[in-house]
């Protein structure tokens, strides 16, 4: 049942992002900046620090490959780049103890390199000619101000859905 | 070696090999997704449709709130264009009456750039800067094909990239990656002593700039003098985009590459950050890919014979006059 939940959340976290949220981004309300919902991509992060980084990588390759169906024409891209988001999150806490600073300070970089594979990703695939300073400054950095700012909201009931995961697997072994 | 388990090992590179294999083979063109595809994107349109709706009309909601402070100096402008458009409306059937005298005349039964629209409703948007598109309530069953024209009563939006049985998704003209181009036309004005002959200028929309917001047409011949203002509306050379339909205007010229062509930035007149009906547009002749021009459906036929309107009117069941008139 708490895994349910777990997976119900984001899977409305990944219609959120698709419907609601493009009527309150930046851009539509004449806005210089272009910012990207990546509401999923917070979701797996914390459960990779909530949990573990194996999860993470479930959770990040089932709804990358979704979004991947969805909106792109090319499958794989979010799923590799959210699948590895997620492993590497995990992958602090085998380094620092947990704490409310590693978690955003992982966070931001994780949702910066992010965006910065993603960018590497669809130069290999297609020619783009785009400045990477200015690609930078206009919607990189306002999507990881968007989505740090969408993490604070999340953190306490995610805290508290992945502690009853948590408690669940540990009573069943 | 011991921090990854041998096993683990093979796993993990099998499969990112599997991964980068289906990245290689989806990155091609293709005609048809797959049916699994199809069922997730016509599920998800559906649930996406939930949500979709009552934002929409929350934010719409919220715009009228603000429109309502500027009601008397829009009221104003509004007044000025009417009487213009009343104008321009009887100027419009005058020719229209010529025009369909002369096609009788000249025995010329069908039209080529007749079309017939068919609304559909966004579901959702994915405003990725690399991909911009947007999933429609409409899909196979109810005749979208890959490749139809998608506009807003401003103007051209996109074009379908795939369909669903239940769902379509649109490709944007933002959208970077964009990688068809666009035959369109830019409708010049050219001054000889006291007449003023409409002139077409052609040239292929290639690119989207994001950070100007700006399309790019490039392959123009040099000798038209095009200038900030002009129209660009679609060629309907190849392909299934009818003739006529509202690009954007031209708001600056430059030399092309080399020198030998022109290049014109476009602005879309299409607002494409707040989008909730769109059309999508059915041709009812199609260029295949060897040069044939083919009636897209056997009522396409029929109704571009029956209907005595000019090509910007839908000949289907829905009164164009009615849907502007809602949306606005």
């Amino acid at each position: 049942m708490p895994r349910l939940i777990l997976s119900l959340t984001l899977l409305v976290l990944l219609l959120l992002e698709g419907t609601v949220l493009q009527q309150l981004l930046p851009g539509v309300w004449g806005l210089p900046w272009e910012a990207v919902p990546r509401f999923v991509l917070v979701g797996v992060v914390l459960i990779g620090l909530f949990l573990n980084r194996r999860e993470a990588l479930v959770y990040g390759l089932v709804f990358g490959f979704l979004h991947d169906v969805l909106y792109n024409q090319i499958i794989g891209i979010h799923t590799l780049t959210m699948m590895v988001a997620g492993y590497f999150a995990g992958m602090t806490l085998l380094l620092f103890h947990h704490s409310l600073a590693v978690v955003f300070s992982t966070l931001l970089l994780v949702l910066f390199g992010h965006e910065w594979l993603l960018y590497s990703l669809y130069r290999l695939f297609f020619p783009l000619d785009v400045d990477v300073q200015w690609m930078l400054r206009q919607q990189i950095l306002p999507t990881i101000g968007l989505n740090l700012l969408f993490a604070v909201l999340i953190y306490l009931p995610m805290k508290k859905i992945c502690a009853n995961v948590g408690n669940r697997s540990v009573s069943m072994e | 070696m011991s921090f990854f388990g041998n096993k683990r090992l093979i796993i993990m590179l099998t499969g990112l090999v599997l991964l980068i294999s289906v990245m290689g083979f989806t990155a091609r063109e293709r005609e048809n997704l797959t049916w699994p595809e199809k069922f997730i994107k016509d599920t998800f349109s559906l649930m996406q449709g939930l949500f979709y709706r009552p934002a929409q009309a929350f934010s719409h909601f919220v715009a009228e709130v603000s429109d309502a402070y500027h009601v008397y100096q829009e009221n104003r402008v509004l007044k000025a264009s009417l009487d213009k458009y009343a104008q321009t409306t009887a100027q419009l059937k005058l020719l229209e009456a010529e025009n369909a005298r002369l096609r009788q005349l000249l025995d010329a039964k069908t039209r080529l750039h007749d079309y017939k629209l068919r609304v559909a409703e966004v579901v959702a948007r994915n405003s990725d800067h690399w991909n911009d598109v947007i999933t429609i309530d409409k899909g196979l069953v109810h005749g979208i094909q890959k490749d139809m024209a998608v506009i807003t009563a401003q103007g051209l939006i996109g074009r379908v990239k795939s369909v669903a049985n239940f769902s379509a998704t649109v490709e944007l003209l933002t959208g970077i990656e964009n990688s068809n181009h666009l035959s369109a036309v830019v409708l010049a004005e050219k001054k000889t002593g006291d007449a003023v002959t409409l002139q077409q200028v052609s040239g292929v929309i290639e690119e989207y700039d994001p950070r100007q917001r700006l399309l790019i047409m490039r392959k123009i011949p040099l000798g038209n003098k095009l200038e900030p203002g002009q129209q660009v509306v679609t060629s309907g050379m190849g392909g299934v985009i009818p003739r006529g339909l509202l690009v954007g205007k031209v708001v600056g010229v430059e030399a092309g590459d080399y020198g030998l062509t022109q290049t014109v930035y476009v602005k879309p007149s299409a607002d494409l950050t707040q989008l909730s009906e769109v059309m999508v547009v059915e041709r009812a002749f199609v260029t295949t890919p060897d040069g044939q021009l083919v009636p897209s459906s056997p009522d396409a036929v029929n109704a571009g014979e029956q209907s005595e309107a000019v090509g910007n009117e839908p000949a289907g069941d829905y009164p164009a006059s009615s849907e502007e008139g809602g949306r606005r």
